[in-house]
């Protein structure tokens, strides 16, 4: 009934790539967002932190969700993610993604400062009041500091302030408290998983859908597993599952202390596997080494090609049309 | 005898006055403020985080800064903020801040996640390089989430573009470390952002103080800067103690972002600019008001431009429309 239905399934967090000069690769972009579509993912979720969005004036933002726009069939909603440090700066990213082509958009909260419940509270309200479009909450404390409570998301959702929830917090417990509470209350919000690592279990207690980005490797897998818990398929979730833990870990660079390296090995294996040209990392964060390209060769690359072969989706979704 | 290095003394970090809730810059409050500070011989630091920096858009950022140089007119050194996770934002506001004649940039590193040691040396190794300014570190790990390694100040320091380091860190071994290390150095000051420490800092050696509260009481710094610098103890510690009882007005049981909207509140009450804030910061509760009207009466604090004069400025300008 509502216009947020759309919203559910596999929704990938989109990487940046860059080109050799470290520019925004638009190629590279069209090329990821071809390769995601052909294989059944349900969403676009653009600039959140595996694209870098922190790094990025407001403009570069604006210009990647207009090529993304321009490149996904009409059927695949696009979310961009606004945070930023202030209200007026949020409605200001949130404008220029609406304008360039975005069905609906999220936020992450300000993350220089710390602020209370009150002061969050009222600034989704300013953001979706401004913008009157389907929004999101991007919960992600491990970076932003800040979160909201559950009790600022209800409120949030009931009053028509937020529309879904990616809950990136890693936190299973909290995930499934907020299920449970949105269960009760009788919520419309959507929620979403964006945690790699908990994708079975992410499942097993349930929500609308995952926004993992691992899922920018192995997208067929992830939405079988999707499509596997829909159907109460638990045996095969867990297989997937443990694939996916297996990727992760061959995934890992023992040398880095920073999560956000992850991103550098993401962007190693599609650019080894074509989708995209370089695995230029925005700076500060350090470019992957000779001996880290080495080690992802040996295991990620390997392991990915794999995964992907195995989980290629039926023919007939193939055949399905992407205009 | 200490050698006074070219940036010393009190440097102010400036509030960002808005004439308005949604952040317009208000060119009369910064006008106000900065006679306020010229008049007592002290620098400024603009778009810290006592500027609101992070919350600024880029247009208002330029504007504050073009507004604060138009109204200094080269009278004192002006260092403004360039710190951005988005590296080309900083440099072009580095280049805008040379063109208005700013003495120096101000940088703290990117704060979304966790850097290593050789990330945070190659950022800002990238950043003096490409400045049209001198570059001045800044290490603020309450906002930051990092404390910058001593030994990588250390190595940067060598850097002929980088000048300083603003240390906001709280610690007064880390300080006394960094005054041993950098203290003697003709090439790289050490200011301390911790105004509570001021005096001791000036005694340990520190090059410069960088207290929020000069804001209001710029004069007060003044002299005690120059109390402990002449080493006369006392002095300064009675002017430390004085200043402490402004800044707990504001600061004491407040977040830091609480505490910027409670500083702007009292210098509206001083007459020194607007309460704004930018949102999500909230302006300060009824009650709390009341509590600071209450302090700045029974303080006997200065007050600057009263109310009742900026109506009568304003009557006579509007009716010649």
């Amino acid at each position: 009934m509502t216009t947020t239905d759309k919203y559910s399934g596999l929704i990938v967090p989109l990487l940046l790539p860059l080109d050799a000069g470290g520019q925004i690769d638009a190629e590279s972009l069209g090329r990821q967002v071809d390769f995601l579509v052909e294989r059944g993912v349900d969403g676009l979720w653009v600039n959140g932190t595996s694209g870098d969005f922190f790094a990025l004036s407001a403009r570069e933002r604006s210009r990647v969700v207009e090529l993304v726009a321009a490149k996904r069939p009409a059927r695949i909603p696009i979310i961009a993610q606004c945070g930023d440090n202030s209200t007026p700066q949020v409605i200001d990213h949130a404008k220029r993604a609406l304008d360039a082509g975005a069905d609906s958009v999220a936020a992450v909260p300000p993350y220089y400062l710390e602020y209370s419940q009150e002061e969050l509270k009222l600034h989704y309200t300013a953001v979706s009041e401004a913008v009157r479009m389907p929004f999101f909450l991007y919960q992600l404390p491990q970076m932003a500091k800040v979160a909201l409570d559950l009790s600022s998301i209800l409120e949030l959702a009931a009053t028509g302030v937020l529309s879904g929830v990616k809950d990136s917090a890693a936190n299973l417990e909290s995930y499934q408290r907020l299920l449970r509470r949105v269960a009760e209350t009788g919520s419309p919000l959507r929620c979403f998983n964006g945690t790699s690592s908990l994708l079975g279990p992410a499942l097993l207690v349930g929500g609308h859908g995952l926004m993992c980005a691992i899922a920018n490797l192995v997208p067929d897998l992830c939405k079988r597993a999707y499509v596997a818990a829909q159907a109460a398929r638990w045996d095969e979730v867990r297989e997937l599952s443990a694939q996916v833990s297996e990727l992760i870990e061959a995934l890992r660079l023992p040398s880095r202390i920073a999560w956000a390296a992850t991103i550098a090995g993401y962007k190693y294996v599609l650019c080894k596997l074509g989708v995209i040209a370089t695995d230029r990392v925005v700076p500060p964060l350090k470019p992957l080494t000779t001996e880290e390209r080495q080690l992802l060769d040996r295991k990620a690359v390997s392991l990915t090609r794999e995964l992907l072969a195995a989980n290629r989706p039926p023919v007939s979704r193939m055949e399905t049309p992407s205009m | 005898v200490k050698e006074i290095k070219s940036v010393s003394g009190v440097i102010v970090p400036m509030v960002t006055p808005f004439s308005s809730p949604s952040g317009k810059i208000d060119d009369r409050s910064v006008a106000r403020i900065v006679e306020h500070l010229i008049a007592h011989d002290v620098s400024i630091f603009l778009l810290g985080t006592t500027g609101e920096a992070r919350s600024v858009s880029k247009a208002g950022r330029w504007r504050l800064v073009a507004s604060v140089a138009r109204a200094v007119g080269r009278r004192t050194a002006v260092y403004a903020g360039i710190s951005s996770d988005c590296l080309a934002d900083s440099l072009k506001d580095a280049a805008c801040w040379a063109d208005l004649g700013v003495t120096a940039a101000v940088a703290h590193v990117p704060g979304f996640y966790p850097l290593e040691g050789d990330e945070i040396l190659r950022y800002y190794e990238s950043l003096a390089d490409a400045l049209p300014l001198p570059l001045i570190l800044y290490n603020i790990p309450a906002t930051t989430h990092h404390s910058l390694p001593i030994g990588i100040v250390d190595q940067l320091s060598q850097h002929p573009n980088i000048v300083g380091l603003k240390d906001s860190e709280r610690d007064p071994e880390r300080l006394k470390k960094c005054i041993s290390l950098w203290g003697e150095r003709s090439d790289f000051s050490v200011l301390v952002g911790w105004a509570a420490h001021s005096a001791d800092a000036i005694q340990w050696g520190a090059d410069g103080i960088v207290p929020s509260t000069g804001n209001i009481l710029p004069g007060l710094y003044k002299r005690l800067w120059e109390a402990a610098l002449s080493r006369d103890a006392q002095t300064a510690e009675e002017l430390q103690a004085q200043t402490n009882r402004i800044s707990d007005l504001y600061q004491r049981n407040r977040s830091l972002g609480g505490s910027l909207a409670a500083l702007k509140a009292l210098m509206s009450e001083l007459g020194l600019c607007r309460p704004h804030v930018l949102p999500p910061l909230l302006p300060l509760k009824a009650e709390d008001l009341r509590f600071l009207r209450e302090a700045v009466q029974r303080l006997d604090l200065p007050t600057y431009h009263s109310r009742a004069q900026e109506a009568r400025q304003a009557a006579p300008a509007a009716s010649r429309t």
